[in-house]
């Protein structure tokens, strides 16, 4: 096992928060992280989309995480869940981004709110890597504030006629089912829809490859113009989108945190190898004590993160078993947002010590820290800005009438 | 930047002749993945320019190797030193024989130390391309040696 997720694996260990089967499960993400390093530099150098990563977490069974055993997935809770997307993490946010998408906003947002039919047909087929799916909120005039979204829904005989656009959809162009949201005609409520892509009027209207970063992640515009959608494709009831889309963000945000730590632990190996390795003034650079209080920033920004993202995920695995509890969900919102906002701003200020350890080298895409400096970035504004991030902590405290985003 | 890499394979050929062939200058190159050039120097040393890298960090190493420690017959060391594409490196590998069910079983160890723009890349990716060259090079003995016909 990779000597950092080891250590960190070791110790929950000893707290007796992991199984054997937890464990066994761990090593066979880390053995898909080795399998994966290289496919992965590649394409990122080559700024393309990484084709062959679903292919091997799907060739490992890895690709069902959270999905019950019933429906061909491991059923591993948040916690464990959220240890495998540290390692992940370690590969980049690109390998976060997929994941977190296909499993934390797909595949548990279906478990939660799909009907048994649903989940009957489209779960197996997510667990085994032969579906991917996408999460669909953002438009280009509704980010944070998707209220404003002007995607369109109305019933007709056969069900619904979709219409609209959805932008910076990770997974977007190579999902099968994606999950959008629409705002109601007749009275302007929001529903989640389950839209199958081979559907018609279902158009990939760009590949969004003129990215900041993020290359091997599949970005895509998508577009919907008449689509045609079945009765049976609403996910919850009518009316009660916001709520789907709401939990599935509560999920994904501690994906993206546990990833961050991922991205925060390589970056500390990466600088430690270099800081003892690289010579300069005819000492390794790491004998230099301002070398030194970046690396000691960089191992504070992880191990400050690693509680935030434990607690939320354990926290969330509670919720879970409690799902009435309403001051619970209350809570465990607020640490899934505090979570992802700590190990988001700490990952990328540990990229950017990361890249300067590594002087004019750490600015190349071939050094093993500027992936994460470009794609940790990305942390700090999808699935929630730090703005909104803190906003919503604010207002977890002072109270739904404190809500400053409304 | 240092890193150790090491392995098992079986071959179906006898101990006798995998030595034979794994000491032989001539052999040894003729397994070399991305050969570009090389020379026999004498039975125990040879140079081969190399095509090494990853992605869009592709270049040509001069490599010079020599075959040490042969010893028992099952026992070998193999010593590599070269430069290029803005990198040096130093492969020290050790091969050790034994038989196994009328075939070879070889326990092989490597370790690297590379510097420079390769060496850059980070150890996780650079270990995973050795990994895969190294497995070619072990691939191409195994599929050389066990289409040789045994001879008495």
């Amino acid at each position: 096992m990779e000597p950092t997720f080891s250590r960190s694996v070791e110790e929950l260990k000893g707290l007796k928060l992991l199984t054997e089967k937890d464990l066994g499960l761990l090593e066979s993400v880390d053995e898909a992280c080795g399998e994966l390093s290289l496919s992965e530099f590649e394409a990122y150098v080559e700024r393309r989309y990484n084709d062959v990563a679903a292919k091997i977490l799907s060739e490992r069974g890895l690709m069902g995480l959270p999905i019950d055993e019933k429906y061909g997935g491991k059923g591993v809770s948040m916690f464990v869940h959220s240890l495998a997307m540290e390692r992940l993490g370690q590969l980049g946010m690109g390998i976060v981004t997929l994941v977190d998408v296909h499993q934390f906003l797909g595949s548990q947002t279906i478990q939660q709110w799909g009907t048994e039919e649903q989940k009957s047909k489209i779960l197996p087929e997510a667990a085994s890597g032969k579906s991917i799916l996408a999460y669909a909120l953002t438009e280009p005039e509704a980010g944070s504030d998707p209220g404003s979204m002007t995607t369109t829904y109305s019933e007709c005989n056969d069900g619904y006629v979709l219409n609209g656009s959805k932008y910076l959809i990770s997974n977007g162009s190579i999902a099968r089912y994606v999950i959008v949201f629409a705002k109601s005609i007749a009275d302007n409520s929001v529903t989640a829809f389950i839209v199958d892509s081979s559907t018609e009027g279902f158009k990939v209207a760009m590949h969004l490859s003129e990215k900041l970063g993020l290359f091997t992640s599949d970005t895509a515009l998508l577009e919907f113009e008449n689509m045609i959608l079945p009765k049976d494709a609403n996910l919850g009831r009518p009316g009660k989108g916001f709520a789907v889309a709401y939990s599935a963000l509560l999920n994904g945000r501690i994906g993206i945190g546990s990833g961050c730590l991922g991205v925060m632990e390589d970056c500390l190996n990466s600088c430690v190898e270099r800081a003892r390795n690289r010579t300069q003034h005819g000492k390794p650079i790491g004998k230099h004590q301002l070398i030194q209080k970046h690396l000691a920033k960089i191992a504070m920004n992880l191990e400050s993160s690693r509680w935030p993202v434990y607690m939320a995920a354990m926290m969330k695995d509670k919720m879970d078993s409690d799902q009435q509890n309403l001051a619970l969900r209350n809570n465990v919102d607020r640490l899934s947002a505090t979570a992802k906002l700590i190990a988001s701003t700490n990952a990328f200020d540990s990229a950017d010590r990361a890249v300067q350890i590594h002087g004019g080298f750490g600015y190349s895409l071939l050094s093993p820290v500027a992936k994460h400096f470009l794609d940790s970035r990305v942390a700090r504004i999808y699935e929630g800005t730090d703005e909104i991030m803190e906003l919503k902590i604010a207002s977890t405290i002072l109270g739904k009438d404190f809500e400053a985003y409304k | 930047m240092k890193f150790h890499l090491d392995g098992t394979v079986s071959i179906k050929a006898t101990p006798e002749k995998t030595f034979a062939s794994l000491s032989n200058p001539e052999f040894m190159v003729s397994t070399i993945p991305d050969l570009q050039s090389s020379k026999i120097i004498d039975q125990d040393r040879f140079e081969a320019k190399i095509r090494v890298g990853i992605s869009v960090v592709r270049g040509n190493v001069d490599m010079k190797f020599e075959i040490k420690e042969k010893s028992g017959r099952n026992h070998a060391k193999l010593v590599g030193d070269g430069s290029g594409a803005g990198s040096r490196m130093h492969i020290e590998s050790v091969l050790d024989l034994s038989p196994d069910d009328g075939g070879t079983k070889m326990v092989w160890s490597a370790d690297a130390d590379i510097n420079g723009l390769i060496a850059g890349i980070g150890s996780q990716v650079l270990k995973s391309q050795s990994e895969k060259q190294v497995s070619q090079i072990f691939s191409n003995i195994k599929a050389k040696l066990e289409s040789i016909p045994a001879t008495n």
